[in-house]
């Protein structure tokens, strides 16, 4: 709870005082060493904080608009008026997995592009922060654990999160995806099989994966003590 | 043409389905939100992300919009509640003073010329988040006492009880960083 006077110093530091109340805070301060440094500190912080610059944001626009109209494409599948409610649901769910590798690779699609891959990128050498820029294609949440997936040109990169102490692993088809980079800790002894394994899950891993034939579709998925986490399907531009 | 009136066309052509006007609302709003959030989790990428959840969701419940108030007050409300949201499903999965502290802010490095501006964006983060986020919305976004509060649906008087409450606790916190003001 606030004492009245410093009630006024907070307000005075925020220029909402009237001129009688001024005139009544310029008594006080005149009078008082504790309360003349203690409204002195306040506007000191006072300034500091309004002074604190906002930074340039992200560009998320592209990511937004892309995300929202895979969703919407994803919205029109039909659901059949007439079926029973088990029917309904498994004619819901085969129509929802159609339309989402359909839609999907429409989505992929339409993405905008970001341009020629980078150098870092093509190199083989990622960075985090060059992977951060690239637009999210979409991301999965479940039971505290995330997907994050992102495309530049044709590389998809993957950015698993598993609360888990066990390792976790990344497969794919390795006749329509191939290999292209992996950032923590990754054991590529199977990457022909089509398997990164990251035996430490608590650090941030990504593996990035290239499109091998246009037109083509592929699952990867995100695994972990022998469990499907996450999936996938990848349908190439 | 003000902004609020900007913001209600676009809002109006979205609710018809023009996604590009959309991206327009998103283009204006990008960076408020953006810093809201960075300020709020302290963490660039969870940012980013987040940022983009907030607008997907904000675009899924524009249904539910009240014309009434004012966009800008809708879309920070939401990202003010993401936040808090993120941190309560952060705080379950991470012990603090573990990953957390590694993945710890930095926003501080935007604002390198602020001498002390480190320890006051530490000082930030450790305000219970409800505190946290009158100083961002009234300090960084310059919203006024009334604004603030139309963002948080809070009475005035609260966001001023919390607001006076916030510096008083980061006044202390810094202090006891040796940044006592001289005077």
């Amino acid at each position: 709870m606030l004492m009245p006077h410093e009630e006024l110093m907070q307000r005075a530091a925020d220029g909402a005082i009237t001129a009688e109340e001024a005139q009544g805070l310029a008594g006080l301060v005149a009078q008082s060493d504790v309360a003349r440094s203690e409204y002195e500190s306040l506007l000191h912080l006072v300034r500091e904080l309004d002074a604190v610059p906002l930074v340039a944001a992200p560009p998320v626009r592209d990511a937004v608009l892309a995300q929202l109209r895979s969703q919407a494409a994803l919205r029109v599948a039909p659901v059949a008026g007439a079926a029973s409610g088990w029917r309904r649901r498994r004619v819901f769910a085969l129509a929802w997995a159609a339309a989402a590798v359909v839609v999907i690779g429409l989505a992929i699609e339409r993405l905008p592009m970001v341009g020629p891959v980078p150098e870092e990128h093509a190199a083989g050498t990622m960075t985090g922060a060059g992977f951060s820029a690239w637009p999210s294609v979409a991301r999965f949440a479940s039971g505290g654990s995330t997907l994050v997936v992102r495309r530049s040109g044709d590389r998809i990169a993957f950015q698993p999160r598993i609360l888990t102490d066990a390792p976790i692993e990344v497969q794919w088809d390795p006749s329509q995806l191939t290999f292209s980079e992996a950032e923590g800790a990754a054991d590529l002894h199977d990457i022909e099989r089509g398997t990164v394994r990251f035996p430490d899950a608590s650090r941030t891993v990504v593996v990035v994966l290239k499109s091998q034939k246009p037109g083509g579709t592929a699952i990867v998925q995100v695994t972990s003590a022998g469990r499907e986490m996450f999936r996938w399907t990848v349908a190439s531009p | 043409m003000d902004e609020e009136q900007l913001d209600r066309e676009a809002v109006e052509r979205c609710r018809g389905g023009d996604l590009e006007a959309f991206g327009g609302l998103v283009e204006r709003y990008e960076r408020p939100v953006f810093n809201t959030i960075l300020h709020m989790v302290g963490d660039g990428e969870d940012a980013r992300e987040l940022c983009q959840q907030v607008f997907t969701k904000a675009f899924e419940h524009l249904a539910s919009y009240d014309r009434d108030r004012r966009f800008f007050s809708w879309i920070y409300r939401i990202a003010v509640n993401e936040s808090i949201n993120h941190l309560h499903a952060r705080r379950r999965h991470v012990p603090l003073g573990e990953d957390l502290q590694e993945r710890l802010p930095n926003p501080a490095e935007a604002c390198e010329e602020l001498e002390r501006s480190s320890h006051l964006h530490e000082a930030i983060m450790r305000l219970d988040e409800n505190y946290r986020a009158v100083i961002i919305l009234h300090h960084f976004l310059h919203l006024s006492y009334g604004d603030v509060a139309e963002v948080l649906h809070l009475a005035e008087k609260t966001v001023k009880s919390r607001l006076f409450s916030a510096r008083q606790l980061l006044r202390v916190a810094m202090e006891a960083r040796g940044h006592a003001h001289a005077s």
